[in-house]
């Protein structure tokens, strides 16, 4: 019993440190069918901050998804831009998504991303 | 006898007005923009626009073109935009908005006094008319030699394609294409296509 227990709290650890980033946020209406597995952030030669999101198709068919990502300077402001619409991406069924989002200007220094599905 | 008959009727016109009004009026809102439900049309609305224009900016943005070797920012110079498609537009509604972002990404300046069809903003070359009036003060008037010509351009053209898929269905597909071109060595450094493709019923006018 006490070994079951054990196991069960080991799977609830694993799936939650799925998404560990403070910075993703899951809406609710993706209801466990993606889970997002790598958050990387670099500066690019450009001098523009990058992120670059790795994550799993856990529905088992092919979705539509969109994020919408907000940048921020250092101050903590967020800077207005075209950059931080909702932005479509395809999640294919058995397959890795990859999100790729580029900074609006060499002064963001961090970005918060809410991914959701597409509903029309 | 006709007395009553000629009020029930009005009675009936003026209710008949009422649920009239009530009903086929389809009540007027706002469109909330940044989480804009709204089913598609066949042909171009601002979500397109807004989808084209941040898909060039993304890859303008990462591709690194926009990067000056001395660390300074390009002047850009907004060319020849062509709408080669059914619909009336003016090719402002993406082009504002990639050289809006452009501008706020520090690496660019965009110039008015220079353009395909004249300079965008005539006050560059009429406010040094001025000069020869002597009733301005000589230092608030812009010298010779100030103006800066661009070292980029950017250019592009919107087509549109439609097909009849059968009787029912159609297709329209519409691509925007833009290019930065530097004017010294008349080079494209930076290509972009988005394409937009839409299916609805033929009866839905995409013109």
């Amino acid at each position: 019993m006490k070994k079951l227990f054990c196991i069960l709290l080991l799977i609830v650890g694993v799936s939650l440190c799925g998404c560990a980033d403070k910075r993703v946020f899951l809406n609710d209406n993706v209801d466990g069918d993606l889970d997002v597995s790598e958050v990387k952030m670099q500066r690019n030669h450009a001098g523009f901050l990058e992120v670059h999101i790795r994550g799993d198709n856990d529905a088992g068919k092919y979705f539509k998804s969109e994020y919408r990502i907000v940048w921020f300077d250092e101050s903590g402001f967020p800077l207005d831009s075209l950059l931080s619409t909702w932005t479509p991406f395809p999640v294919f069924d058995d397959a890795e998504f990859y999100i790729t989002a580029v900074a609006p200007h060499p002064r963001a220094v961090d970005f918060k991303i809410i991914i959701r599905k597409q509903e029309n | 006898m006709n007395i009553r008959m000629s009020h029930t009727c009005l009675w009936g016109a003026l209710l008949m007005m009422v649920v009239l009004t009530g009903c086929s009026g389809v009540k007027t809102t706002k469109i909330d923009l940044d989480n804009d439900k709204a089913g598609d049309v066949m042909g171009l609305d601002y979500r397109d626009f807004q989808d084209a224009a941040r898909e060039a900016v993304h890859d303008i943005l990462r591709s690194g073109s926009l990067d000056h070797p001395r660390g300074e920012r390009y002047v850009l110079a907004i060319s020849r935009i062509t709408n080669d498609t059914m619909q009336h537009f003016d090719t402002d509604q993406l082009i504002k908005k990639v050289r809006v972002e452009l501008l706020r990404s520090g690496r660019v300046y965009v110039t008015t006094a220079v353009g395909a069809g004249g300079p965008e903003d005539a006050m560059n070359f009429q406010a040094r008319e001025l000069r020869k009036d002597d009733e301005f003060d000589r230092g608030s008037v812009a010298d010779k030699g100030e103006l800066q010509a661009p070292d980029l351009s950017l250019s592009g053209k919107i087509i549109q394609r439609n097909i009849r898929l059968d009787k029912k269905e159609q297709q329209a597909e519409y691509y925007f294409q833009l290019t930065i071109t530097k004017i010294k060595t008349g080079l494209a450094i930076w290509e972009g296509e988005t394409l937009i493709g839409k299916r609805g019923s033929t009866k839905a006018v995409s013109w």
